[in-house]
Formats: structure tokens, C-alpha cells, sequence
């Protein structure tokens, strides 16, 4: 069965979402920010999106440029409820995040990083919990060969794991893994999900790696469309067993796997309710997206009239239909995917989640018959 | 955004969400992508005693409202009882240091007296929270603040 054939049921559900998804668009409510609050990173991952180096030539953002722009958001937040998350780069690598954190607590604002995990000690990470850190999410791309490819570094899959056990036993914080699949670890993944069931790990949740940054031009790095087929019915049964709390990334509608690979249905919010602050003080609305998405500079405009008042390819998102997307029946549910798969000059769709499930549904039917 | 704008986007949006659990989709319309994008939280208590000036009798029937400072937002409201008391609650506050502002008002004309309004500010300063959940919620604190008011002349 095609995937972009649903049930009535879920039809119904998906066009009360695409309305829910109107209103919240026109509500424009800021509530999640993302500080990409380094460029340098300890390791040379093949498939990192964002354009870090060990040394980067982009000098780190002083706290207290990221707090003033903090501060000018504050008359139009709630900051109890915006989560605002460090990620890089790799975040540990700067020593006074825990200043910055501890300045957005004290201002309400709960927080959390994105990390490798192989610079976190149990020291730091009293540390950064001392400053008001809540959350974290870890990467772990596999088991150890293919992590230690993926990440380039012999011994990052050691050090990550032992993040990742060592996380498990703290109640007081909320934490995930996130693995990026790829041609080289999809066949690990049952054994990876074995693994972290093991280690007491709760929740875990997976990407796919899109044709960006250094991911362009690696060829292992993307799934074929068969094992991209198999890889959503890999993480539906894994939610029926319930043995751990598996979600697909926020990326990409799924077409009859929504509402069954992850909690929510796709709703790309970078520019409705995401903001993003750079490395260089460029505003957008994901750290994925530059170029054209950029809507300000911090150094240059007050994040707050850029968030009242820009943004409006993110609010008006009509200009994604064209192309593929022109013709397709599924527009309503997912108008254009996610924005960080469109190209930052051309706006022209790089990747098409439905499709290529389409595609691995075909190539599966062909090598059955 | 006009408020009442707002408040119908809301509104509307409860609604679908509503319809969405019934068929079967609870988390569909999830605030945030993921679980550990959610907020610390905790309770702050404000109780005490009310009662008059002049004859140190509690006051029945005062409207108690606390407004969190934060955000100018009003967080709680209740009507003192019989015996004078009240006590209003954040059961959503950030778990750190917080200031209220305790409004007292006589909305019942002469019934029980007529008082004077009184706006009052509870600092939490240091706070230390009991019966947290080890997860985002930190547990409960709470302040007594009883007050006197003045009757109207």
C-alpha cells in the first residue's frame, strides 16, 4: 500500500492538524532558541551540518552578547516556558557556558545542550546542573566501529557511552540519544537498541542525515530508499514493543507513519516558534539554515523586532510550492518539509521524505516479486 | 497581537487538540518536538489570615489574587473564608527565587465590611522545595502572610 494512502481516521486527525498548525503559525509565540555557541568542536564528524572546526576562525560569541539579546526577548516570552539550548559545534568545548546558564536561569529561562558527550565528566556535569541545566541530548551514531567512523575519532564511542551510562542514573535530569542512521550503522540497529535498553536508557531518537554540509558529498551517508522504508517500520515496531521511548527526528512528513514513529505529526516550526542565535550573531530560525534564512544579526537588530516582525518566509510558507511540491496531494499535511531541506539560495526542495519512502516501498515490492 | 485574538487562536487550538485525542492522537499536537524541551517547575504558596484594623476580627468575602512578577501575570485568585484565611498558589512557577504581588480587594460591597485594597509583595528568596518528583517538577514552598486592612472610612 502506497504510503501516502491513510486511514480516514488519521486523515481527519491530519487535517485538524493542519488547521491547529495555522493557528499556532499565526500565533507566532516564541518558546524554543537555539545558541549555536561555538563553531570549534574535538572532533570531525562526516556528517555535521553546521561548518565547526577544532579551531574555528568564527571567534565564540561573549556571554554577555547572547545575554543582551536574551534580554531584549524578555517583554515578548514567557522565559519559563522557552527552553533555550547551546549546541555548536561541540558547546562543552567553551568553559563559561555554565556562566552563560546560570545568567538564563536566573532570568527564568530553563536550558539545556546538544553534545557529543566526550568531554562531559562527572564533574562538569555538576557543573553545568549547579548552573541550572535540565536537559541534554547525546549523540551515539551506532555501535562502536561505525560510531568511531562516523565521528572520527577511535575512541569517541567509549566516551559517549560512558556519558550516556552515567546520565542514566541522574533522576534530577532529562536527557535523550540521538543517532544519526546511515548506510554503514543501519543494519546495527537493533543491536544498538538492545543495547540502550540495557543501559537503562528511556528515551532514544533518530535522524537520517540530509544532503548538507559535509553530508553532501558522502554517499554512505544516506540510506538507500529501501533501508529508508525499513528503517520507519524498524522504529514503529519498536514503539509497539515499548521497551524504550523511540522517536523519529522532528524532520519531514511521513505519510502513513505519522502519528506512528513519533509522538507529534510533522510540524516544522524553525521560524514560528524557533528561534536561532549563530556563532557570527546571525539570527535565524534553525542552525541548519543560513543564507537566505538569515533574518537579522544580533550585533545589528534587536531579536525581538526581528521576531515580531520578520520571518515571514517561515509564516507564509506558499513560496515552497513549486516543483515537486507543486502537484503533490500531501502539500496540505506538509507544506514544503522541513525548512532545512530546502536549498538557502534556490528554496528548491534538496530531499523528499514521502518520496523516497515511496520509492523503498517500490524497490521492497520489486525485490519480493 | 490583539489579546482577544490570541485567546481564540488558543481557544481554537484546545479544541483541536481535544478532537485529536478522541481520535486517538493525544501527543499529535505536542508543545515541543521532544521531551527534554519542557520546563522546570514548582509551587509557591501564599496563605495567611486576613483581618481588620480596627477590631482584629478576620474579614470573610476579600478577593486574593497573586500575580507573578515575572510576567505580570495573575496566577491564582480566591476569597478569603469565614475564618478569614486564604491561601493561593503557582503551581507553575520557574524554581528560583520569585516575587508575587498579593492583591487584596473588597469586591462584596458592605457585605462583611468594607475595607480598604492592599497591594502586597512576597519575596521567596532562597527557596527550598519539599516533595519534588525528581524530574521537572522541584516540589512546594510556601509563605505565610497574614495581613491586617483597613476598613473604609
Amino acid at each position: 500500500m502506497s504510503v501516502s494512502v491513510i486511514s480516514f481516521r488519521k486523515l481527519l486527525a491530519l487535517k485538524l492538524h493542519s488547521r491547529y498548525k495555522r493557528n499556532v503559525t499565526k500565533l507566532h509565540t516564541l518558546n524554543y532558541i537555539l545558541w549555536e555557541c561555538t563553531l570549534k568542536c574535538n572532533l570531525s564528524c562526516k556528517h555535521c551540518g553546521s561548518d565547526c572546526k577544532k579551531d574555528s576562525a568564527v571567534a565564540d560569541m561573549p556571554v554577555n552578547d547572547f545575554i543582551a539579546a536574551i534580554d531584549q526577548i524578555i517583554p515578548i516570552v514567557e522565559p519559563n516556558n522557552t527552553l533555550v539550548v547551546f549546541t555548536g559545534g561541540e558547546p562543552l568545548v567553551r568553559v563559561d557556558i555554565e556562566e552563560a546558564g546560570k545568567k538564563l536561569y536566573d532570568k527564568g529561562f530553563p536550558w539545556g545542550i546538544v553534545t557529543n558527550g566526550f568531554l562531559l565528566t562527572r564533574q562538569r556535569l555538576n557543573s553545568l546542573m549547579n548552573a541550572g541545566m535540565r536537559s541534554i541530548t547525546v549523540s551515539l551514531d551506532g555501535l562502536e566501529a561505525s560510531h568511531n567512523w562516523l565521528r572520527g575519532n577511535a575512541r569517541s564511542f567509549e566516551r559517549a557511552f560512558a556519558t550516556i551510562k552515567m546520565l542514566a542514573q541522574i533522576s534530577d535530569l532529562k536527557y535523550d540519544v540521538v543517532t544519526c542512521v546511515t548506510r554503514k550503522n543501519f543494519k546495527e540497529l537493533h543491536q544498538l537498541r538492545d543495547l540502550l535498553i540495557e543501559s537503562g536508557i528511556q528515551d532514544w531518537r533518530i535522524f537520517t542525515i540530509f544532503p548538507i554540509g559535509r553530508a553532501k558529498k558522502n554517499e554512505l551517508l544516506q540510506l538507500s530508499p529501501s533501508d529508508f522504508k525499513l528503517l520507519f517500520d524498524f522504529i514503529q515496531q519498536t514503539r509497539i514493543d515499548g521497551m524504550i521511548k523511540l522517536n523519529y527526528g522532528c524532520e519531514g512528513y511521513l505519510g502513513k507513519y505519522e502519528g506512528e514513529v513519533r509522538d507529534n505529526f510533522f510540524f516544522c516550526r524553525a521560524g514560528i516558534n524557533i528561534a536561532s542565535i549563530l556563532a557570527d550573531g546571525s539570527i535565524s530560525a534553525c542552525p541548519n539554515l543560513r543564507d537566505n534564512f538569515i533574518q537579522g544579526n544580533i550585533y545589528k537588530d534587536s531579536l525581538a523586532d526581528v521576531w515580531m516582525n520578520r520571518y515571514e518566509k517561515f509564516r507564509d510558507k506558499s513560496w515552497t510550492k513549486t516543483g515537486k511540491c507543486a502537484g503533490c496531494e500531501s502539500y496540505q499535511y506538509c507544506e514544503g518539509n522541513g525548512m532545512h531541506l530546502r536549498d538557502e539560495k534556490s528554496g528548491e526542495l534538496l530531499f523528499c521524505h514521502l518520496e523516497r519512502i515511496e520509492e523503498g516501498a517500490k524497490d521492497s515490492l520489486c525485490s519480493f516479486n | 497581537m490583539k489579546i482577544i485574538k490570541v485567546r481564540i487562536l488558543t481557544g481554537y487550538n484546545v479544541l483541536i487538540t481535544a478532537l485529536m485525542t478522541l481520535l486517538g492522537f493525544a501527543t499529535a499536537c505536542e508543545r515541543f518536538p521532544r521531551m527534554e524541551y519542557g520546563t522546570p517547575h514548582a509551587t509557591f504558596i501564599t496563605k495567611g489570615k486576613i483581618t481588620s484594623n480596627h477590631d482584629n476580627q478576620p474579614v470573610t468575602g476579600i478577593q486574593v489574587r497573586m500575580v507573578a512578577d515575572s510576567n505580570r501575570r495573575a496566577v491564582d485568585s480566591i476569597n478569603s473564608g469565614s475564618d478569614g484565611t486564604y491561601q493561593v498558589s503557582d503551581n507553575f512557577g520557574f524554581p528560583v527565587a520569585q516575587f508575587y504581588t498579593i492583591q487584596f480587594r473588597d469586591i462584596d460591597g458592605a457585605v462583611n465590611g468594607e475595607f480598604q485594597n492592599l497591594d502586597t509583595v512576597v519575596e521567596f528568596k532562597n527557596p527550598v522545595f519539599n516533595g519534588g518528583a525528581g524530574n521537572w517538577y522541584d516540589g512546594e514552598t510556601q509563605k505565610e502572610f497574614n495581613v491586617k486592612l483597613k476598613p473604609k472610612k
